[in-house]
């Protein structure tokens, strides 16, 4: 039978995703029988839980504007770059050559 | 033949016509994930200002990085990545956070020992789903996670709040599946303690 102190390092994965391991079924039936770890295991769910209904603020409208803003002279910059290469090529001759 | 717009195209046609340099592709990709971008930074972050100019510079790299995304991972997860690596870069110690060390005495069971101990907790009546955060509790939720070592807050906000899976964390994050699981034990533990009286509910006999 596992003990407690086993049970709190490993009662993590029992919300994860070996749910059917060993460990986690021996986990499994020590907390049916353990009153304290099973209140930690439902503590640690609510705590999850909670974090999970905080609300979490949409994106602010200027932000928005922000990065297209930046983004269209990102794609525009980009764009000029395809254009301009043999004009580049012109000035500088050698810059292909290595 | 008429070209698609790429409003009309799903995901992974959009990433590919994008990565060929396609900018209104590029447009189109930024438009679909600037929210997810912006409120996964806040989460990590904690700060609108902060989780702003992340979303920037974000997208930034990506404009830069895309070409070298080779379609192996999701793109969510390599999203993830890259504005996990910003928001890292931008931190600095806040008041009250902890070291990192610390959090190491979270494996250790003496943590535990005060469940089921407590005099008398607050009561919370309603089942997780029916939960409505108000503004106290908001408050202690802000103050706890803020403490956590951003490193930490990144898996637990990941795993939990995200649901990424822990391969996928550990893959965005450049770590371990073992070091990721033991980064959030620790998170988990340490959080369930700041939030002790709220969370403390008596154990039900099956």
């Amino acid at each position: 039978m596992m003990k407690c102190d086993e049970v709190y390092l490993h009662i993590c994965d029992s919300l994860d995703e070996d749910l059917g391991s060993p460990q986690c079924r021996a986990i499994k039936k020590h907390i049916e029988r353990c009153p304290e770890c099973r209140t930690y295991l439902s503590s640690l769910k609510t705590t999850i839980a909670l974090y999970c209904a905080v609300p979490v603020p949409r994106l602010p409208a200027q932000a928005h504007k922000d990065l297209f803003t930046t983004i269209s002279a990102l794609t525009a910059s980009a764009a000029q770059a395809c254009r301009q290469p043999r004009k580049s090529q012109k000035k500088n001759p050698t810059r292909d050559r290595t | 033949m008429r070209t698609r717009s790429p409003r009309n195209l799903p995901d992974d046609e959009l990433i590919r016509v994008a990565r060929d340099g396609d900018n209104p592709a590029f447009t189109e990709l930024v438009r679909r994930y600037e929210d997810t971008v912006y409120r996964f930074s806040y989460k990590i972050c904690r700060d609108p200002a902060k989780a702003a100019e992340t979303l920037q510079d974000t997208f930034v790299n990506v404009f830069r990085k895309l070409r070298t995304f080779d379609g192996k991972s999701k793109f969510s997860t390599w999203l993830y990545t890259i504005v996990t690596n910003n928001c890292l870069m931008k931190r600095r110690k806040r008041k009250g956070e902890l070291l990192e060390e610390s959090l190491e005495a979270y494996d250790h069971p003496q943590h535990q020992q005060t469940i089921g101990h407590r005099s008398q907790p607050l009561s919370m009546h309603e089942t997780p789903a029916d939960l409505v955060i108000g503004k106290e509790l908001r408050e202690v939720l802000d103050r706890a996670i803020t403490r956590l070592p951003e490193d930490y807050r990144v898996v637990f906000v990941m795993r939990d709040i995200e649901g990424q899976s822990n391969g996928e964390t550990a893959r965005a994050l450049g770590l371990s599946v073992e070091a990721t699981k033991s980064r959030l034990r620790r998170a988990r533990a340490f959080l369930r303690e700041q939030l002790d009286p709220y969370v403390h509910t008596p154990a039900r006999i099956a």
